[in-house]
């Protein structure tokens, strides 16, 4: 699926602007969206979904305006919103069942194969007669990505999945999501969290305070950064000043002394020596040059 | 825009969410719970069932839902708003919001999702009546009702409720709020709008009256579908509007737009309904009103009388045609160039003949004037032939009702029936004069002209063509040709009526009149718990009419007494100028389907109790006994009233049914006609009625004072015509009531009075179905006994100034006559108010202390009462009444009728009589001298003096505070019942100590914080004898008198002269009166005597406190 934003602003009642002229193309496949916490992911998402509408702006998906061809739209899409937790009184499979119903056009007998293989294919199979409400964290996530999943949509919007997850479900999640991006799937994934983007999507954006930071691609996100990430070891009282001048990305105690990777224009100390970046740094460099803090 | 798949779809989920829900299961499981313990503490064989409850084949469902209909209504909204409040707590809807669904298959879809559960849950209720009806073995099935109630009650209850839950939920967004807003909503109409405007804004359907006749069918189903059907549609209404409101972006803004334009189009349709009922409920009452307004423009107008009136009728469907043939005349003394005649404004006139000859005549609603064609000369006579057709309005009939009155319900149980008139359906008709189905000359109530004065006695002959098996019913010997029955009574008769249905007819002839029972077919419930009763029934009317014509001194008038079985839903009002209801008709009792609600007629309960009795007793009765007693019981209550009702609360249900054969004695028998003395009858009908009153009247319990002194306090301010055309209707009937009473017992006294009652029962024989003038009365009384009534009905009836009895002296002694014990009772009383006054005193040896008032017996032997003695006592004079009894009495009762006295009924028991022998025994009544002053040496502060004063620091609580905001009224005195706990309030009654009003104050006990105080003007000073009032033992308080032994104690504080006393005086030995208390020393400084509300007893009572100098 093809989608096209253009100018989408969103102003809340009470005057907070969450999206500011947000201008984007997102063809097939993965496409991520990083930002901190309110830097308007949810509300761009919700948009996304026809969940709320923009104050002005428009998208379009594959041509059709969403808010011309709601209903049309509705068909071809499956969300999953960042909170998933609360469910009503029905068991799994009613869960998955009742998304199905409302999605698909599908007969009993197809509709109950079908739901079994989602759950199949989400690891839930074994619990599917357990009330939606009593499986894990986890659990309700990938039940989350079943419903998503069930009228096979062409656009999939995930709101933060991997948030809560342990590491192994993280993983397990993830793969779900590679796999999905084989097919002509347009899947957006909005994320705090670098790991989730860096491993699996090959288009990205970064919002914050509502608007886009950066577009393209993690690796050319990394571009940006190569020569203004610097590595250099430390005493303390070096490194108590440079905390307080640079972004400090990561630091590791060894002797006596620190070893700190940082963000600068230009070398931050007699000492200091090029890193390779990778897309923390990245994400890092693009938050604080957005605030326009520390670097010069 | 409608998906009917995704609403099926959602329903199928939601009810499933619905159905693990807790809060429905509870629900669910506490109405099945509560329906079943209903219907088998009810309907089922565990205890004998009130046959009431049984008798009606569409009671057992009906009553299920309307009681479960208001917790159901609750619950839906508790639910409803759970459904589709948007909240955090399922934020996994969020992930269906975006699915192809419109916002109408949503909201659509979780509605019908909470219908189907509760669809199926009113099934469940259903059939727990349902098992209940088929397995009784006295109720018969009537399966449609399994069908209409739910659709008529439930069902749009669940819809509207549903309905108002998500909108309201949806624009407050807040589910507490919206709870509570419509709880509140249904608290408003259940308290302020319950039973108001014909139930139009009962959305439950609690009260609208939907019960069903087993005769009639359901009544008025064109008003019960309209407003099921407003709150049904309404509810839809309410979905369209929460679906283009709902927190989604819908599917497209046209969808959107066109959701909101039809949610306002049905609401405009379902506006379009309720202003439909509001004109069912206006029509009529706007008809009354013109039809009143009419009355006042004909009523001065002369008119001709009917001498003889033949009616040829047929039915139709829901038409009558008739042909009405009268000889009338011209008792007038002008000549009549124009005659009038009303007729029900739902018939229409297709042809009107004067001697033979067409004319033209014209209505205007219920009035038919003919003014072309003839000229009648006084005295003279002509046939006017009328032919009309049409229905028949029920609003029409007693125009003299008021309309709170009017709409006010006719209760059966919880539910409110349909009131009616009359009935002319095709499987049954019954009409009466007061629907006005033949012409008359009588026009009805206007307020210019309020006495409705009957003109005629008139020779009827009604010709009926009924439906293939159809049985009519109507005054006078019936001939049956086909299906066309001929009544020709035998004497003149005031009015005819007429029942036409599937009668049957049991009849028997006892002393040359026929008693007759019509009952609808399959309707004989009686035969069986009668079984035994045939061959003795004629020998037990003829003791049962003996004994009915023994106290009325009136032979039956007719040559026949038929009891009709009407439905349920035939309603009547007691009348002003009349003394009957509309349930007596000529010849003719209707008594209520299937016997009603009426205990006497549930003669299967009768019997068990009539064997219960027994055994307590240890009689035993042959079955043909017990049946006997149970039929006695049943005429002696209902129909002769020769048994009193256990107890009654005077002055309320005024219109309750009265089926007093009385009026066939003198209503419809004879009657005096007075321009002047509009109430004349109706006094004369009270004077001569000799019904027993109810043994207890609770009144005085409720409002501190009895009805009666409630009407005589009226009467002081206003005249009996100021009362008749102002006061509220239960006053009008007690101050007719009184006044009737009390003028002919003062007639009585001037001219003697079984003098004056000996010669009204030889008029009214002399004058059996016929019409006497007044004056012609007057002149015989003149005649007889040298006594002009007229001033004295003048007076009697415009009058307000009352006396007031004190009754100085009540002495009562055994004396020893010889051999013999007799008993003479002394009494001095003093005539201390502003007008002339008659007082009755009756004795009795009733014993009181049975303490069972509350449950009647069957068929209990009447107490033997002596006939109270009258005596007139003249304004200022003091009288000495004298009685020699030979029978011990137990209690002396004086009625002081109408006057300021409180209680205007005073009973004092006498306790242990005093012996002497060979006394001079006083009888019969003198003057007495000027009673002697109170002496010096003795001192009374009685509650009602300034030297009382009581005290409280106790707060009401907040509810009791805000009630007594809410009172309207000035209030003096108190009941019993409304025991205060804030403060001493006074009461009054026989018991307490007083001259005209006996009160006491009283509080409910507490920890002595509450205190009485008497504070004494003590002019000499010395040693005094402390007494103190009293009720009797323990204060006649049931706990202290259920022989448990316990003692009970009062808290006294004296403060005397030396100092102060606390004194826990025992008041469980203590008598009726005075009871002595102590003796201490008191100057002119006084002291005082206090009382706490310390007991163990629930109330303390604070009344008179007597110092006697030693």
């Amino acid at each position: 699926m093809n989608i096209q934003i253009t100018g989408l602003t969103k102003t809340y009642p009470n005057g907070y602007t969450a999206i500011k002229d947000v201008n984007l193309e997102i063809g097939s496949g993965m496409f991520g969206l990083l930002g901190p916490n309110g830097a308007g992911k949810s509300s761009f998402m919700r948009i996304l979904v026809t969940a709320q509408q923009a104050t002005s702006g428009t998208i379009l998906m594959d041509g059709m305006d969403i808010n011309e061809h709601r209903q049309k739209i509705r068909t071809r899409i499956g969300y999953l919103p960042q909170d998933f937790t609360f469910f009503s009184k029905l068991k799994t499979w009613e869960f998955l069942d009742y998304a199905a119903q409302l999605s698909t056009s599908l007969k009993k007998k197809e509709r109950i194969i079908k739901v079994d293989q989602l759950l199949d294919q989400v690891g839930l199979l074994d619990v599917r007669e357990r009330l939606a409400n009593k499986l894990s964290g986890g659990m309700k996530r990938r039940l989350g990505i079943a419903q998503a999943l069930i009228g096979e949509p062409r656009l999939l919007v995930i709101d933060e999945p991997t948030t809560g997850l342990d590491p192994e479900e993280r993983i397990r999640f993830r793969n779900i999501l590679s796999d999905l991006s084989q097919k002509d799937v347009t899947i957006i994934l909005s994320t705090h969290i670098v790991g989730d983007i860096s491993s699996t999507c090959h288009n990205m954006a970064m919002l914050n305070k509502g608007e886009v930071a950066f577009k393209g691609s993690p690796e050319g996100m990394i571009e940006k950064v190569r020569g203004h990430v610097w590595q250099v070891n430390l005493n303390d009282e070096e490194f108590n000043k440079i905390k307080t001048e640079y972004s400090v990305v990561s630091t590791i105690p060894i002797d006596g002394k620190w070893e700190v990777q940082l963000i600068a224009e230009n070398s931050p100390h007699p000492k200091a020596t090029h890193a390779n970046p990778n897309l923390e740094h990245a994400y890092v460099y693009f938050m604080e040059n957005q605030l326009g803090v520390s670097l010069v | 825009m409608i998906s009917i798949k995704n609403i099926l779809t959602i329903s199928r989920f939601e009810a499933k969410v619905l159905w693990r829900n807790w809060f429905f299961r509870i629900l669910a499981i506490a109405g099945i719970g509560f329906l079943t313990i209903f219907n088998i503490a009810v309907f089922s064989e565990a205890d004998v069932p009130r046959w009431a409850f049984l008798s009606n084949s569409w009671m057992m469902p009906y009553a299920s839902l309307v009681l479960i209909s208001i917790p159901q209504a609750a619950a839906v909204v508790f639910l409803a708003t759970g459904l589709i409040k948007k909240d955090k707590k399922v934020d996994t809807n969020e992930v269906f919001f975006v699915r192809p669904i419109s916002n109408l298959d949503y909201v659509l879809g979780k509605a019908l999702a909470l219908f189907k559960l509760f669809f199926l849950l009113n099934l469940i209720f259903v059939s727990i009546s349902l098992i209940f009806n088929i397995t009784s073995p006295y109720t018969t099935f009537e399966p449609l009702t399994y069908v209409l109630y739910p659709l008529l009650t439930s069902m749009p209850t669940i819809m509207f409720t549903t309905g108002i839950s998500f909108l309201l939920v949806t624009i407050l967004k807040n589910q507490p709020i919206s709870i509570v807003l419509l709880l509140g909503l249904a608290g408003v109409q259940l308290i302020y709008y319950f039973d108001q405007f014909s139930n139009i804004l009962d959305f439950v359907g609690f009260r609208l009256p939907m019960f069903t006749s087993d005769i009639a069918g359901f009544q008025d189903m064109e008003f019960a579908l309209i407003q099921r059907s407003f709150y049904f549609i309404l509810g839809i209404a309410f979905l369209f509007m929460t679906a283009f409101l709902l927190d989604r972006l819908s599917s497209h803004k046209t969808t959107k737009i066109l959701t909101g334009a039809i949610g306002l189009a049905v609401l405009a349709f379902s506006s379009i309904i309720m202003l439909r009922l509001w004109d069912m409920r206006q029509d009529p009452i706007e008809l009354r009103a013109q039809m009143v307004s009419l009355n006042g423009q004909w009523a001065e107008e002369p008119n001709i009388s009917i001498l003889s009136h033949s009616i040829d009728l047929e039915l139709s469907e829901n038409e009558i045609m008739g042909n009405s043939a009268m000889l009338v005349k011209n008792n007038t003394t002008e000549t009549l160039n124009q005659i009038y005649f009303s007729l029900n404004p739902g018939l229409k006139i297709d042809e009107v003949l004067v001697n033979g000859q067409s004319v033209s005549a014209e209505k205007t609603l219920h009035i038919v004037s003919i003014t072309k064609g003839f000229s009648l000369a006084p005295a003279q006579e002509m046939n006017v032939e009328l032919k009309y057709s049409g229905t028949i309005q029920e609003s029409a009939a007693h125009l003299e009702v008021d309309e709170e009155r009017y709409e006010s319900p006719l209760e059966y149980f919880t539910f409110s029936l349909q009131k009616k008139y009359a009935f002319l359906q095709s499987d049954y008709v019954l009409l009466t004069k007061d629907v006005m189905w033949y012409p008359d000359t009588q026009i009805g109530y206007s307020p210019k002209t309020p006495k409705q004065e009957r003109l005629s006695f008139i020779d009827f002959q009604l010709k009926v063509k009924t439906h293939e098996g159809q049985m009519a019913i109507s005054q006078g010997e019936s001939v049956v040709k086909d299906n066309t029955y001929e009544f020709q009574p035998e004497y003149p008769l005031s009015q005819i009526s007429l029942a036409v249905g599937d009668y049957v007819k049991k009849e028997i002839m006892v002393d040359s009149i026929e008693y007759a029972i019509y009952h609808y077919r399959d309707h004989d419930f009686f035969a069986d718990h009668l079984d035994q009763l045939p061959d003795t029934l004629s020998s037990l009317i003829t003791d049962l009419s003996n004994e009915y014509e023994d106290a009325q001194k009136i032979s039956y008038p007719f040559k026949r007494l038929q009891f009709v079985e009407t439905p349920l839903q035939f309603s009547a009002y007691t009348k002003v100028y009349e003394t009957h209801q509309a349930y007596l008709q000529p010849e003719t009792v209707f008594w209520p389907e299937k016997g009603g609600d009426i205990r006497q007629l549930d003669l299967r309960m009768q019997l068990r109790d009539m064997n219960n009795q027994a055994k307590s007793q240890n009689q035993t009765l042959t079955d043909k006994q017990k049946q006997a007693n149970v039929f006695n019981d049943l005429i002696k209550r209902v129909i002769t009233k020769q048994i009193g009702a256990n107890y009654t609360f005077d002055g309320y249900n005024q219109d309750d049914a009265d089926y007093s054969i009385f009026p066939n004695y003198y209503t419809y028998n004879t009657g005096f006609v007075s321009e002047e003395w509009g109430l004349l009858n109706r006094s004369i009908a009270n004077y001569l009625v000799n019904e027993k009153q109810a043994q207890r009247d609770f009144s005085r319990n409720r409002n501190g004072i009895s009805f009666t002194e409630e009407c005589n306090d009226l009467m002081r301010e206003s005249s009996l015509n100021e009362i008749v055309s102002e006061a509220e209707f239960n006053k009008i009937q007690k101050s007719i009531e009184l006044k009737s009473e009390y003028l002919f017992s003062y007639l009585g006294q001037l001219v003697g009075e079984p003098n004056l009652k000996a010669f009204l029962y030889e008029w009214i024989s002399a004058h059996n179905h016929q019409l006497t003038h007044y004056e012609d009365l007057r002149t015989a009384l003149l005649n007889e006994f040298n006594l002009d009534i007229d001033p004295i009905i003048q007076k009697v009836y415009s009058e307000t100034s009352q006396p007031a009895f004190e009754i100085l002296e009540l002495q009562k002694y055994e004396i020893l006559d010889g051999d013999r014990k007799r008993y003479q009772i002394l009494t001095k009383i003093k005539n201390s108010g502003d007008n002339d006054g008659v007082i009755e005193i009756i004795f009795d040896n009733k014993d009181n202390s049975d303490g069972e008032f509350y449950r009647g017996k069957v068929n209990e032997e009447t107490e033997t009462e002596v006939e109270g003695q009258l005596s007139l006592i003249k304004k200022g004079e003091t009288k000495e009444l004298g009685f020699i009894l030979d029978e011990k009495p137990n209690n002396i009762t004086i009625n002081t009728l109408i006057s300021r006295n409180i209680p205007s009924k005073i009973t004092m028991p006498f306790g242990t009589l005093s012996k002497r022998e060979n006394a001079t025994m006083f009888e019969g009544e003198r003057l007495a001298t000027e009673d002697k002053e109170l002496a010096f040496t003795e001192v009374i502060v009685d509650n009602e003096d300034e030297n009382f004063s009581s005290f409280s620091p106790i707060k009401p609580t907040y509810l009791k505070a805000y009630l007594d905001s809410r009172k309207t009224t000035e209030q003096k005195y108190y009941g019993e019942w409304d025991r205060p706990y804030s403060k001493w309030l006074a009461t009054t009654g026989s018991e307490y100590f007083g001259t005209v009003i006996r009160s006491a104050h009283f509080t409910r006990s507490g920890s002595g914080e509450k205190v009485a105080s008497w504070t004494p003007e003590i002019k000499e000073a010395g040693f005094y004898d402390l007494y103190t009032y009293m009720k009797g033992k323990n204060q006649d308080a049931y706990s202290g008198n259920d022989s448990n032994g316990k003692q009970y104690f009062y808290h006294y504080i004296i403060k005397h002269a030396d100092g102060e006393d606390n004194i826990n005086y025992n008041i469980s030995n203590a008598e009726p009166g005075w009871n002595y208390l102590g003796s201490y020393y008191f100057n002119e400084e006084g002291g005082s005597i206090s009382l706490t509300d310390e007991c163990d007893l629930r109330t303390v009572y604070a009344d008179a406190i007597k110092w006697v100098k030693q």
